[in-house]
């Protein structure tokens, strides 16, 4: 397969998953949508089913707006109005985690929505460094494994989920290479979104079939932090102004990929322990300040010049760790500047003139 | 104008609450500041004082300082989307400014999330600001009654918690004291749960108003003698109140449901407003949060059933069912929602909540959208003329 054909499969699979998921509904596979990046895909993976991270929804519009304030992010909106309007007519279940305040109420908005739609909860723990948290997560999955066993109708357990978890660290293993080989924006993140829109063996396909390198583009380096940005327009616009990205905190990228599940040793433990032990997104305690710690290493080591929030307008919980990070980085010299982030995306005059400014300094230091 | 017919105990409210902030302010005892939602009682067992932000962002919404305080949380750079309370309280510390100027430095911090994820995020943003420890409850959503996992995590976090305190005080809690203080606490919020019974006469004894005003002690001192006294008052003269067949709004007319905070800084305005037109506020799901009574056979294991299982932590079907249980219980005519800008976790799920309410009582609501510290999102005159067409719908 020629490269940019290669490439082209992956870019398809971002930018419209459906009909690939419905075909295999169709065939007789069992997908299942997750919320955010506490979900082990491994677990839903190992009973059978095809986990897809809810992602790509259409434009907010009457199902949103009759459950909805105008003041939830456009991307919970977005799920329920695809929830609603038969965009994800291809699920069989949801499992939906505790994270922010939206998404926990969501679940129940869920229900009422998209009837006849299997919801499953799982409630992650706020708190994640103390062994009680571990252990109440533990207890979580082992509640929401025979869940997921009853809508595949298969085992989710033993040498099952020892070969997801390996399957799953295979393609971070992948992902990380990537990372190194420096394919640009646009590629990079196309492979970590079509991780999460298609299974690890789909993926691994993929991967086996595009190079890595080649096509980097950008001088101005830059780290970008904030939660899911599942549109592929957001990095082109960042290479529009010859932002390359070469970190990132973004709970659909790096944040989704970073550490290994254990291979051995009891595997709910293994998940619970690598789920709970990445650096925390902003919907977790973090009580050493690991976000801001990470973030200044992340810097150093990728040797970003510069940083964009990337971050969902109307989030209470990034908006709170905002300031403080921007004090940190205006302390340490670090110029940033800040995208509030709707769905669908549209980049703003005020996007724009941000990331002006932001390339201009970033040019001026070079 | 709408008559407010006070309560003798609102003379103490007023000393107990200037002797409360007096203390806080001079003494140099340790003092904590705690989320309303939190196991205060953890605290005064270890003589702690503790503190709400969130009442004294009710207190500067009430005064009329939240536009200017939201503002400069803007300026700090918290947006729009940020809890009012904290934005205000934030910017209250930072600029000295507010109803007492700022409240006094905490020694350590107390937070739960059993109200909303926000707690936590704001209590992180003070624990960075002041250096100071941050001791977190973290309360599971719950679907029902308590999973043995949930129960399980709740109460080895409580003994964290103790330990914890134990060291950042240097003296272990005396759980004897622990006890005793549940004890009171316990105690303290029966008598509050038989004062919101009695609002169910007709016509009924007080207003969400004054419930708002009244709720300051069940929030703050719960736990100590002074609060159990406060209610034992109040509770009588509430009763005598009814015996007489004295209503908090003249000729009551429209009996309503008032669901959520309140936006402070038009608290007797719009209440006042709405009481003029013989609509009094039977009920309110806000001040009913505050009910926790625990069995003390079995301590802390009854803490952590009552501080998961408030309301804003229970999942929609149970929150839409205690609604419509109100809208039965205190023959409510009619039903008003806050949707209250600042606030997704009490939020999310109101329109929801309305049409359960709607079909399964007949009863008919209206959704007013504002803020509760910050001004920004009122609109006074458009409140009033919704309120005003709303309760002319129920005649």
């Amino acid at each position: 397969m020629e490269q940019t054909e290669a490439w082209e499969k992956m870019m398809d699979t971002v930018r419209d998953p459906h009909p690939a998921l419905r075909e295999r509904r169709d065939a007789g596979e069992k997908v299942v949508g997750y919320f955010c990046s506490y979900v082990p895909v491994e677990l839903i993976h190992a009973a059978g089913a095809v986990p897809v991270r809810m992602l790509q929804g259409p434009a907010p519009g009457d199902v949103a707006g009759a459950y909805m304030q105008p003041f939830c992010c456009s991307f919970a909106r977005s799920l329920l109005e695809g929830l609603g309007n038969g965009t994800y007519d291809y699920l069989s279940a949801v499992v939906m985690p505790h994270t922010c305040d939206t998404i926990r109420n969501l679940s129940d908005l869920v229900e009422t929505a998209a009837p006849g739609l299997r919801v499953m909860r799982l409630m992650v723990p706020t708190t994640v460094h103390t062994p009680e948290a571990v252990d109440f997560m533990v207890e979580e999955l082992a509640a929401l494994r025979p869940d997921l066993e009853g809508v595949t109708g298969n085992e989710a357990g033993g040498a099952d989920l020892r070969e997801s978890i390996r399957l799953y660290n295979r393609c971070r293993s992948a992902l990380d290479g990537l990372r190194e080989a420096g394919p640009g924006n646009r590629r990079l993140y196309a492979a970590y979104l079509a991780l999460q829109l298609t299974g690890p063996e789909e993926f691994l396909d993929m991967m086996g079939r595009v190079e890595a390198g080649g096509t980097e583009a950008g001088t101005r380096r830059v780290a970008v932090i904030g939660g899911p940005v599942p549109q592929l327009e957001v990095f082109d616009l960042l290479e529009e102004y010859g932002m390359r990205v070469v970190w990132d905190d973004l709970c659909t990228a790096s944040r989704f990929a970073a550490g290994m599940v254990a291979e051995d040793g009891e595997p709910l433990r293994a998940l619970a322990e690598r789920y709970l032990g990445r650096c925390p997104c902003p919907t977790k305690l973090d009580p050493a300040n690991r976000r801001e710690q990470e973030l200044i290493a992340g810097i150093g080591e990728s040797g970003a010049e510069g940083v964009v929030f990337a971050q969902q307008a109307f989030c209470e919980f990034h908006s709170f760790d905002y300031p403080g990070l921007k004090e940190r980085l205006d302390a340490e010299g670090i110029p940033s500047v800040r995208l509030d982030l709707e769905h669908p995306f549209q980049p703003t005059g005020q996007m724009r003139t941000r990331l002006q400014a932001l390339s201009e300094i970033l040019g001026e230091g070079m | 104008m709408a008559r407010r017919l006070k309560l003798l105990c609102e003379k103490t409210m007023k000393e107990v609450m200037t002797a409360y902030y007096t203390e806080a302010f001079t003494s140099d005892r340790p003092k904590a500041w705690v989320t309303s939602g939190a196991p205060v009682e953890l605290l005064l067992a270890a003589g702690v004082i503790p503190i709400f932000p969130e009442n004294y962002g009710a207190m500067i919404g009430a005064q009329h300082m939240g536009g200017d305080l939201c503002a400069a949380a803007g300026d700090m750079g918290f947006d729009d989307c940020v809890c009012s309370y904290a934005r205000s309280t934030i910017a209250s510390t930072a600029r000295g400014e507010g109803p007492l100027g700022a409240l006094p430095a905490p020694d350590l911090l107390l937070a739960c999330n059993n109200g909303c994820g926000t707690m936590f995020k704001w209590y992180e943003v003070l624990s960075r600001r002041f250096g100071i420890p941050l001791l977190f409850f973290d309360t599971p959503y719950c679907a029902g009654e308590p999973t043995p996992q949930d129960r399980a995590y709740l109460v080895r976090q409580l003994e964290r918690i103790l330990s914890e305190l134990g060291d950042i005080l240097g003296r272990e809690v005396d759980r004897d004291r622990l006890w005793e203080t549940l004890q009171v606490s316990s105690e303290t919020a029966k008598l509050w749960t038989q004062i919101q019974d009695l609002r169910r006469a007709r016509p009924s004894p007080l207003n969400s108003p004054d419930m708002f005003v009244h709720m300051a002690l069940i929030v703050t001192l719960r736990g100590t003698q002074t609060a159990y006294d406060y209610y034992r008052d109040m509770l009588a003269q509430v009763r005598e109140r009814v015996e007489r067949g004295e209503g908090a709004v003249e000729d009551e007319k429209y009996r309503l449901l008032w669901d959520h905070i309140p936006p402070w800084y038009a608290l007797r305005d719009l209440f006042d407003f709405c009481a003029d037109l013989g609509a009094c506020f039977a009920v309110d799901t806000y001040t009913n949060v505050w009910q926790g009574e625990f069995d003390m056979a079995r301590p802390l294991e009854s803490m952590a059933d009552c501080y998961q299982m408030i309301m804003p932590n229970l999942r929609l079907p149970l929150r839409a069912a205690m609604y419509v249980d109100y809208i039965r219980d205190y023959e409510i005519d009619g039903f008003v929602i806050h949707s209250n800008h600042s606030c997704k976790s009490y939020c999310l799920g109101e329109y929801e909540i309305a049409r359960r309410i709607t079909a399964e009582t007949g009863v008919r609501g209206v959704i007013l959208e504002a803020d509760m510290v910050d001004p920004k999102f009122y609109s006074e005159s458009q409140v009033k003329q919704m309120m005003q067409a709303f309760l002319e719908s129920l005649d």
